[in-house]
């Protein structure tokens, strides 16, 4: 996964996924996400995280990036941001 | 005719079978947030939800928040663990394993592991066997002694002959990268020139 990737499951689509700084991510049936932002270059000490929610049911597990650089963590829904200071949770959005 | 009435029929019965009442879930459109319990975090979970209308912060188990378009996030509410866990089973149960690191270390200036790390390979290769979709990286780095262009191809061939081995032992070779960093990043800070087995490593991550 890239970022600005977007990721859609189907109506009996299920999809976990863990990404380079071992952030988790598991997303259920009828779910959208965008990855806005993906920066892990630990040497050059760049870290950055922001993803958006657009629909459906997110568990996330929160990865080295939120380890080293937790101000650089965002989740977005249509409604709300959310400042992660680590580490497992989970997001429902209803359009 | 006959077989398009058919299907027609099973898809209105799939249909009506999947309507299950839907208890705790509000109706209207908007957000839900709930932290949950970790068993491998190291320091306390918090998460601060915001709105332009407002802010709440989330620092226990289990509690939730409800936004709704154009509001404040709702006050902070509790949810019973074994609740919230029915309540989520399958987006849960649908995380990857947690990834595991290892290090391995190095004889001076060179590309052969020391006699421990050679045993602790085997660990490597069992938790690379016991995953279903395993992704292993391999960073391969040096302490000083040297210049960075040559601890660069040193590093290099560290986490080359570890990539090699895991490749021997069955992984394909699409799902394990290696990479140097050379001496740039030292688990042990130290001046130039200096010899330090414990910067002298691969690091592995088993996703």
């Amino acid at each position: 996964m890239y970022e600005s990737d977007g990721l859609k499951t189907g109506a009996d689509g299920h999809l976990g996924l863990t990404l380079k700084d071992d952030t988790r991510l598991s997303l259920d049936p009828s779910t959208e996400v965008q990855l806005r932002s993906f920066v892990y270059a630990p040497a050059e000490r760049r870290f950055g995280f922001v993803l958006s929610v657009v629909r459906g049911v997110v568990a996330y597990v929160s990865g080295r990036i939120a380890q080293f650089a937790p101000d650089s963590v965002r989740l977005e829904t249509p409604d709300g941001i959310l400042g992660i200071r680590g580490t497992r949770l989970v997001i429902r959005v209803r359009p | 005719m006959m077989r398009f009435f058919v299907l027609a029929f099973s898809i209105s019965l799939a249909t009506a079978c999947t309507r299950h009442p839907v208890v705790t879930q509000p109706p209207e459109p908007g957000a839900f947030v709930m932290l949950l319990p970790d068993p491998d975090a190291a320091t306390a979970s918090q998460v601060t939800v915001s709105t332009p209308a407002g802010t709440v912060q989330l620092a226990n188990e289990y509690a939730f928040t409800n936004l709704t378009p154009n509001r404040s996030p709702s006050p902070v509410l509790m949810m019973n663990g074994a609740d919230a866990d029915r309540m989520f089973q399958s987006v849960l149960a649908g995380l990857p394993p947690k990834p595991l690191h290892f290090s391995l270390y190095f004889e001076s200036g060179s590309d052969e592991l020391t006699s421990q790390s050679r045993m602790e390979l085997a660990d490597v290769l069992r938790t690379v066997r016991d995953r279903t979709a395993p992704f292993v990286m391999v960073v391969g780095h040096t302490d000083t002694v040297g210049t960075p262009a040559s601890n660069y191809e040193l590093g290099l061939r560290r986490a080359t002959i570890v990539r090699d081995r895991l490749i021997g032992a069955g992984l394909d070779a699409s799902t394990i990268e290696a990479t140097s960093h050379g001496e740039g990043i030292l688990l042990v800070p130290t001046p130039d020139d200096t010899a330090e087995p414990r910067n002298r490593r691969v690091e592995i991550v088993v996703q």
